[in-house]
């Protein structure tokens, strides 16, 4: 795959998370975060094959790594936001 | 022929994106969540990645599962009126997917077909593991305590709410 190809959709996948996280009102905002954390570990991957660094993809699976609890995480604190905590 | 090829590898995760976040119902938000790690996955065993790309699918499928399961109270009602799929059997399942994972890492050095064809790891003497500990234990010491931290964030904000008087 080209790099600027897979840039840019890490680019718009992690645009379309963030989206999800300032719009308050959409239903799923944990996704938001688990969609940001997969595009950056899509460009630390994609770094690591363009420039031949396994430090990319050791970086990419310390962030997947942290993908569930962050997913879980998200999900209690909105919730906490949404309940005026 | 390869570069339309790759434009729909690309296409794939930012449709299955958007139907994950705009999608009003859990399950279905779930399964675009599954579908769209299962692509990047995909794209992770383009680039040369095949380690990533093992890693990204059992998470990516075990966060789509966490994303299906807490929302059981909500659907908790439609499985009293009969759908075949409730939450019970799906947590016994995942259960038994973690323990079977957790014993193979134990066991991976004793699998019969491993040690025959001879690619089974050897076990380190005392001193190599203890040396081998201390050296990782220096050279990721800043990665582990920033894991630490985080982690220790994630189960200050799962702690159980306190009941009101």
């Amino acid at each position: 795959m080209p790099f600027w190809l897979g840039a840019v959709t890490s680019g718009l996948l992690f645009a379309i998370g963030l989206m999800d996280c300032w719009r308050r009102s959409a239903p799923s905002r944990a996704v938001g975060v688990t969609l940001m954390l997969q595009a950056s570990a899509l460009l630390f991957v994609l770094a690591a094959n363009q420039f031949s660094a396994l430090e990319g993809q050791a970086v990419a699976l310390l962030l997947l790594g942290l993908m569930p609890s962050l997913h879980v995480l998200g999900l209690r604190l909105w919730s906490r936001v949404d309940s005026g905590d | 022929m390869q570069t339309v090829r790759y434009v729909a590898l690309a296409v794939v995760p930012l449709l299955s994106a958007w139907i994950a976040l705009r999608s009003r119902r859990t399950q279905r938000a779930a399964l675009a969540l599954a579908a769209n790690s299962l692509s990047l996955a995909l794209i992770a065993l383009v680039l040369d990645a095949p380690f990533v790309a093992a890693v990204w699918a059992i998470m990516g499928l075990a966060t789509a599962l966490t994303c299906y399961v807490s929302s059981a109270p909500r659907n908790a009602g439609r499985a009293a009126k009969g759908s075949p799929l409730t939450v019970r059997p799906l947590m016994a399942l995942l259960g038994l997917a973690l323990a079977i994972c957790l014993a193979g890492i134990l066991r991976v050095n004793e699998a019969p077909g491993l040690l025959a064809l001879g690619s089974g790891s050897p076990a380190p003497a005392g001193e190599e593991t203890a040396a081998l500990v201390a050296m990782l234990s220096v050279k990721y010491a800043p990665t582990l305590i920033g894991i630490g931290l985080i982690l220790l964030v994630a189960v200050l904000g799962l702690r159980p709410e306190r009941s009101e008087p």
